[in-house]
């Protein structure tokens, strides 16, 4: 062993040197090993990658060992704290220009840039690949991640998110199950779908780069809807823009797509479904809360004057909003703010209201196998004390959801929604006017519409989309499916 | 496993070292061994064992070029070691580079295989064929001992990216080091050092060139063009030297002393100087093996060149846009020894390095885009033969999102960091080594730290686009 006083200053110095590093490595690794391991993070709403499961195959596939390490790293301690100065030190690489920060996304499927409908979205071919280069420098590793965008993340698996459950254990109305949102199983991150976000002021927006030639399958789509339902139903179709098409400045509006063009492009190319265009009432009042800085959704009441247009479009007056009840649900920060963890996002949370219809109501939730799962709510004020705010809309993205109404509608007129969560917000405004509202999903529908339409004696259908929706191979493909079922 | 890896910083490493420190001398190799087929075959379960085996095949092959004199015999045993190493290669990484381009040439059409090449099999079969050859030579003695021959083909800092670590260059190292702590010490900032540049400047560079290399043709500018470009060129350098500086750390945290890969590469002032300081064990690598067997610069020195270039590139990957690559700075090489040298030489020194600069840059280009079409179109976007506008906002936006990183990044391209080193040790003669020794702790601690955050990061991707 090393006699220290045979050494000469430097090398104490050294010893001392090597001590303090190896002793904050190992008490990293010691602690790493020790603490309470999340399952879960709040922040980001998704489950963290667990402990993978050994298998011949996949050790010898390498899946194990990669899973590990990922595991590893989503479970490393103080993560989140972690994350923070992580986001922290990109924001501190430069300085915004024009008071805007651009997060640009790497190629890998972006759904704004290119409306790819190859089923495998991988790198556009002709890419430097890591792995060719000698040695397989990176293949396996880090650099890897960061050129195809972090592909590797999306080994979480679908549960019903727990955390959404009423954490008081209060009964639901109806009592008994607790109220979970079950999470669509194509939220199950195939990676893809990596969009340009822009941090603008103290708002965040995801940039639209959606084109005509998804739009025109979206149109298609919707065409068959009208034509195989004829004359047993009216289809309707109200596309909701998003923020990005109000808050920009304008010195940058070419940095997104106009998705008033777009819209009216698809307006164009209906036929026998009637338009709902919503784009300017928006507009006029877009000096009003109606989009969140810190998530890309629209709030209820954004989602209010979409329902004044639709009830104009249907040829009645709409209620008022203070026929509503308005509920404060709660302040949060949002998908944007989890994206891009920006200080300047940080400053100030968005805020959840839900406007609650008057009334009496059955509200049915039933799941992807149309077995009921359980009684819902219009709105659900117990939505206060849960970590997802936006379970406060009709309890969530439940695959079809049946809301009858118990007293006198506006209307006797049944109608089906066709929705993904934009769809969310605009529900609990439309209840007072229906005789009953079928909420379906488009990511998890069980059910053809043709069937569901002649079944239920439905009367109108709106097909309620957001203007990326309308660009998503994925959610046409959803709506193609429904359409077309037997 | 990875060296940019929280599992391998908090876990693999302290307790190596632990483990290594703590073993009695006997056993260090063992541990080191150990440690190196942990190491590899946890990025490669299956293919673990295709490195023992060869690396079998080449200890046999050195113990039976050792004990014979007869020179056709000795011969067979470089020959076999050859053969096996290349054929390695050649089914691993080039099968279906090769099978691709028979069938395009004589039109059969054979299967192409897509075979997923094992990692780090580019290098270690390179130091495999070193032993061979220098033991054929009689320039290196056999090593008698099979674990530590194992050791040496599969000793886990350099057996993944390099650098290419002779036998001779390490074989009295294997047999007996020693390490004070201020080799410890240096070792640990050494991977400091390079972990950072992984981290905190190769995968942002990375992140922007695969953004701006990849604008969509109705989007992109010419400086978007460009600013994809440079940022590969900024990513690859600190990327490849990055691993290096950890790799030549982890070795010196136990006694081995590898050879330096990268001598800040970007401020030569020409394509000869370039490569004499890029990657430079391989460079040696092809010299020494390759270059002078074939004659060197004393006959046929221009069909050696093209095949050393040729080589050079195609060893960076199984595509012809490497191939073309090597030969695109064969020609500058060319063009500067016939007279370019001379021409930079009677010129300020800024006209030799922008020249230079310039050449990498679009060197690079090639390398990235496999398919050589793509790579001529970006070029052409680069030179203002696209039909685009000079740059736009989003350019702006990206610079300015990210410029004080980006000047740090390029700044450090020159040999800043040494500069500081001197300036510490004349504030270190004036003050006291307790000065020193504080900067570096504390550099070195915050270094590990921002490594920490930026590699926890890595596990998560927020962009996706969920709940739409």
């Amino acid at each position: 062993m090393l006699r220290l006083k045979a050494l000469p200053a430097d090398e104490i110095r050294s010893l001392a040197f090597v001590a303090v590093f190896t002793t904050v490595l190992a008490a990293g690794g010691l602690l790493s090993l020790v603490h309470d391991k999340p399952a879960f993070s709040p922040l980001e709403k998704r489950r963290l990658a667990p402990v993978p499961a050994l298998s011949a195959g996949a050790w010898a596939s390498g899946r194990f060992t990669r899973g590990l390490s990922i595991h590893y790293a989503d479970t490393f301690p103080f993560r989140d704290d972690l994350l923070g100065w992580h986001h922290r030190f990109d924001e501190w690489k430069g300085f915004r220009y024009d008071d805007m920060k651009v997060y640009f996304q790497a190629p890998g499927g972006s759904v704004a840039e290119d409306d790819d409908w190859d089923e495998d979205d991988e790198e556009t071919g002709g890419a430097f690949n890591w792995g060719a280069l000698a040695g397989g420098l990176v293949r396996h590793g880090t650099a890897a991640r960061a050129t195809s965008g972090e592909r590797r993340l999306a080994q979480t698996t679908v549960k019903p998110d727990p955390r959404a459950a009423d954490a008081q254990g209060k009964g639901t109305p109806g009592g008994g199950n607790p109220v979970v949102r079950e999470v669509p199983p194509e939220d199950n991150r195939k990676v893809e779908k990596l969009q340009n976000v822009v941090v603008y002021g103290d708002a965040a927006f995801y940039i639209y780069g959606g084109s005509t030639k998804s739009a025109d399958r979206y149109a298609a789509v919707l065409n068959k809807a009208a034509s195989t339902l004829g004359a047993r139903a009216k289809v309707y179709s109200l596309m909701v823009p998003t923020a990005v098409e109000y808050y920009l400045p304008a010195k940058y509006r070419s940095f997104s797509n106009s998705q008033r063009d777009l819209m009216r492009h698809v307006f164009g190319r209906l036929q026998s479904v009637t338009a709902v265009d919503v784009h300017q009432t928006l507009a006029s009042h877009k000096d009003e809360y109606l989009y969140y800085r810190t998530d890309h959704h629209w709030t209820s009441l954004g989602a209010f004057y979409a329902y004044e247009e639709f009830a104009r479009t249907l040829g009645y007056k709409a209620n008022p909003l203070s026929a509503y009840q308005e509920i404060v649900i709660g302040k949060f920060w949002g998908t944007m703010y989890a994206a891009t963890r920006s200080s300047a996002l940080a400053r100030h949370s968005d805020t959840v209201t839900a406007y609650k219809p008057a009334g009496r109501y059955t509200v049915k939730n039933f799941d992807s196998a149309g077995r009921p799962a359980g009684d819902g709510a219009i709105v659900l004020e117990a939505a206060k004390n849960m970590s997802d705010k936006f379970v406060a809309f009709i309890t969530g993205d439940h695959p079809y959801i049946r809301i009858v109404n118990d007293g006198t509608p506006r209307r006797a007129k049944k109608l089906l929604v066709l929705k993904e969560s934009f769809g969310n917000p605009f529900v609990p405004f439309l209840a007072p006017d229906f005789q009953e509202i079928h909420v379906a999903d488009i990511r998890t529908f069980p059910y053809g519409l043709l069937d569901f339409v002649t079944s239920h004696g439905i009367h109108e259908v709106l097909i309620i989309n957001n203007m990326f929706s309308v660009c998503d191979p994925d959610r046409i493909r959803n709506l193609k499916r429904i359409v077309e079922h037997e | 496993m990875v060296f940019a890896d929280l599992l391998f910083l908090y876990l693999f490493l302290p307790f190596l070292l632990a483990a290594y420190y703590v073993a009695r001398a006997k056993l260090r190799n063992a541990v080191l061994l150990v440690a190196s087929l942990l190491f590899y075959a946890w990025g490669e379960p299956l293919w673990v064992l295709l490195l023992v085996g060869s690396a079998a095949v080449d200890y046999h092959c050195g113990r039976y070029i050792g004990a014979r004199t007869a020179p056709a015999a000795r011969r067979w045993g470089l020959v076999v070691s050859l053969v096996v190493n290349l054929g390695l290669l050649a089914v691993f990484k080039y099968a279906g580079f090769l099978v691709g381009n028979l069938n395009a040439l004589t039109g059969v059409g054979l299967p192409v295989p897509a075979i997923v090449m094992p990692i780090g099999i580019s290098f270690y079969t390179f130091q495999k064929i070193s032993y061979t050859v220098d033991v054929y030579r009689g320039r290196a003695p056999v090593q008698e001992s099979f674990p530590d021959f194992l050791l040496f083909v599969a000793l886990f800092p350099q057996l993944i990216a390099g650098p290419i670590v002779r036998y001779t260059e390490v074989a009295g190292e294997l047999a007996a080091r020693s390490t004070l702590p201020s080799d410890l010490e240096q070792g640990l900032r050494r991977f400091m050092v390079g972990l950072f540049k992984k981290v905190a400047v190769a995968n942002f560079a990375g992140h922007l060139a695969a953004v701006w290399l990849h604008r969509p043709p109705q989007f992109q500018t010419v400086s978007g063009a460009w600013l994809g470009a440079v940022m590969f060129t900024v990513q690859i350098y600190y990327d490849f030297s990055g691993y290096s500086d950890m790799a030549i750390g982890l070795g010196r945290m136990f006694g081995f002393h590898f050879p330096e890969n990268f001598d800040h590469p970007y401020v030569s002032r020409s394509v000869t100087e370039f490569w004499r300081r890029w990657h430079m064990t391989l460079g040696r690598f092809f010299r020494d093996y390759l270059y002078i067997p074939l004659g060197g610069n004393r006959r046929r020195v221009y069909l050696n060149l093209l095949v050393v270039w040729f080589l050079t590139g195609l060893w960076h990957g199984a595509s012809w846009n490497f191939v073309i690559w090597g030969l695109y700075y064969l020609v500058f090489l060319v063009l500067e020894k016939a007279f370019l040298r001379r021409l930079f030489e009677r010129l300020p020194a800024v006209f030799s390095h922008a020249y230079l600069l310039l050449v990498v840059i679009v060197g690079w280009v090639f390398f990235y885009f496999t398919d050589l079409s793509q790579a001529i179109s970006h070029l052409r976007l680069m030179f203002f033969l696209g039909d685009v506008p000079a740059i736009d906002f989003p350019v702006r936006i990206a610079l300015a999102n990210n410029l004080y990183w980006l000047v740090l990044a390029l700044a450090f391209c020159a040999p800043l960091a040494a500069f500081l080193s001197r300036g510490l040790r004349a504030v270190e003669a004036r003050l006291g080594g307790g000065v020193g020794f504080a900067v570096r702790l504390t550099a070195s601690l915050a270094g590990l730290a921002i490594s920490t955050m930026l590699l926890v990061g890595q596990s998560y991707n927020p962009f996706l686009y969920y709940r739409f």
